[in-house]
C-alpha cells in the first residue's frame, strides 16, 4: 500500500472486510432530547450575545464615571457587603440535597450557585447504597439547580420546577432564607 | 426520548459561517441550529475514540460549548467542520490522558488481540464488535487519523488541520492503522488458510 498519493481520490481502496466495518463504524449515534438541551441551556449561560456586551459595556461605563465620584465611600459600603454576604453563607444552616439513583454510577449537584460548572458538586453515596447526597451552605435566596446523574440532568421530585428554561431543560429550584431552606 | 438529528443544511440553506454570525448576533436558535447539524458526528467520532459513551457525550458537549465560546475568533476561510473537529480532538485527547488503566473497557493485551481469529462470516454484530476491540488496539494517533479519514470522511488537508500532524504523517497513520486493522479482523488469506 503505497504511502503517498498525489490526491484522495487515488487513495488505495479498504480491504473488503475493515470496509464493511467502516460502514458500521458510519451508523450515527443517537442524540438525546435531554443531552440536546443540556448543551443548549449551559450554552445561554455561559455567553451572552454581542449586542448585549456593548449595551453593559456602556452602562458600565456610566456607571463607573458616577462611582468614581464617590469612590472612598463606594469602596467601604462593597467591602461592608462583601462581608456581610460572606456572613450570611457561614451562618446560615447547610442545605441538604439527596437524590434517589441506586444504579448510578456518579451523581453531582449542578446549579446558579456555581455558574452551572459541568463537574458539579460531586455527591456521596448513602450507606442505603441508593440515596445520594451532599451538604452545601448557600446564600440566602432562590437558587435553581438539578442533579447530574451520569452525564443526565434530572429534576429534584421533592422541588418545584423551574420555569424558566427555553430548551426544557429539566431544573428545579430552592429557597434559602437566613434561617434554611424555605 | 431520543431523537436523531439530521445533520444535513436546514431547510433555509444556512451556511455555518452564517450561523455563526448570527449567533455572534444573539441568535440562540442558530447556535441550536448548529448543534444539530454537527453535533451527530462530533458524538460519533467521540464515541469510537473513547470507546465509552459517556465519555464521548461529556468530551463532545465541552467541545461544543468550548466552540461557543471562541465563536468570536472563527475564520471562515476554515470550514466550521474542520474548526469544531479540532476542538473536540483535543477534548477526545485530554479525555485519554485523564483515563486511568482500570478504567479501559477493551482487551489490552496486544499479543492476545493479535493471535486472535475471527471469524469470516461474523454478523454485523459480531463485526462491529470485533472492529470497536481492534480500534482500541490501534494507537490513540492512528485511531484518530483512520476514524477522521474513513469514517468522518474528512480530507487529509482537513486532517492535518484539525490534529496539528501534517499530511503525509496523517496519510502513514492512517496507512498503518489500516495495515493493523486488517490484520487484526484476519484478511482473506488467513481466512482460507484455516
Amino acid at each position: 500500500m503505497p504511502t503517498e498519493w498525489p490526491d484522495d481520490s487515488m487513495e488505495p481502496p479498504l480491504d473488503p472486510r475493515l470496509a464493511r466495518a467502516v460502514a458500521l463504524l458510519r451508523e450515527p449515534e443517537p442524540i438525546s432530547a435531554e443531552w440536546r438541551a443540556e448543551v443548549l441551556t449551559r450554552a445561554r449561560w455561559r455567553h451572552r450575545p454581542a449586542r448585549s456586551r456593548a449595551l453593559v459595556a456602556t452602562l458600565g461605563a456610566a456607571a463607573a464615571l458616577c462611582l468614581a465620584v464617590g469612590a472612598g465611600w463606594w469602596w467601604r459600603t462593597s467591602a461592608a457587603a462583601d462581608h456581610r454576604a460572606a456572613s450570611a453563607v457561614r451562618s446560615a444552616p447547610p442545605v441538604h440535597f439527596a437524590f434517589s439513583a441506586p444504579e448510578a454510577r456518579h451523581v453531582a449537584l449542578v446549579g446558579d450557585f456555581d455558574g452551572w460548572n459541568p463537574r458539579g458538586l460531586p455527591m456521596r453515596r448513602a450507606p442505603d447504597g441508593r440515596t445520594w447526597y451532599v451538604d452545601v451552605r448557600l446564600a440566602p435566596g432562590r437558587h435553581v439547580f438539578a442533579f447530574s446523574v451520569d452525564g443526565g440532568l434530572r429534576v429534584d421530585p421533592a422541588a418545584p420546577r423551574a420555569m424558566e428554561d427555553d430548551f426544557g431543560t429539566p431544573t428545579s429550584v430552592v429557597v434559602v432564607t437566613s434561617r434554611g431552606v424555605n | 426520548m431520543t431523537i436523531a438529528c439530521d445533520a444535513g443544511v436546514s431547510p433555509l440553506g444556512t451556511s455555518d459561517a452564517a450561523l455563526v454570525r448570527r449567533t455572534l448576533d444573539g441568535d440562540a436558535r442558530a447556535f441550536a441550529l448548529l448543534v444539530d447539524r454537527h453535533a451527530p458526528a462530533c458524538l460519533r467520532y467521540a464515541t469510537r475514540m473513547l470507546g465509552e459513551r459517556a465519555d464521548a457525550e461529556e468530551a463532545t458537549q465541552e467541545a461544543l460549548l468550548r466552540a461557543h465560546d471562541a465563536l468570536h475568533g472563527y475564520d471562515d476561510r476554515m470550514a466550521f467542520r474542520t474548526w469544531l473537529f479540532a476542538i473536540l480532538i483535543n477534548r477526545c485527547r485530554t479525555a485519554l490522558r485523564q483515563r486511568t488503566r482500570r478504567e479501559r473497557r477493551f482487551v489490552h493485551d496486544r499479543d492476545a488481540l493479535a493471535r486472535s481469529t475471527i471469524d469470516g462470516d461474523a454478523s454485523a454484530i459480531d463485526l462491529r464488535q470485533d472492529i470497536e476491540r481492534a480500534l482500541a488496539a490501534l494507537s490513540a494517533d492512528q485511531r484518530e487519523a483512520f476514524l477522521l479519514r474513513h469514517v468522518e470522511q474528512l480530507g487529509y488537508e482537513e486532517i492535518a488541520a484539525a490534529t496539528g500532524a501534517g499530511v503525509s504523517a496523517s496519510k502513514m497513520r492512517v496507512k498503518r492503522a489500516c495495515e493493523r486493522l486488517k490484520l487484526l479482523l484476519g484478511n482473506v488469506g488467513r481466512a482460507d488458510a484455516d
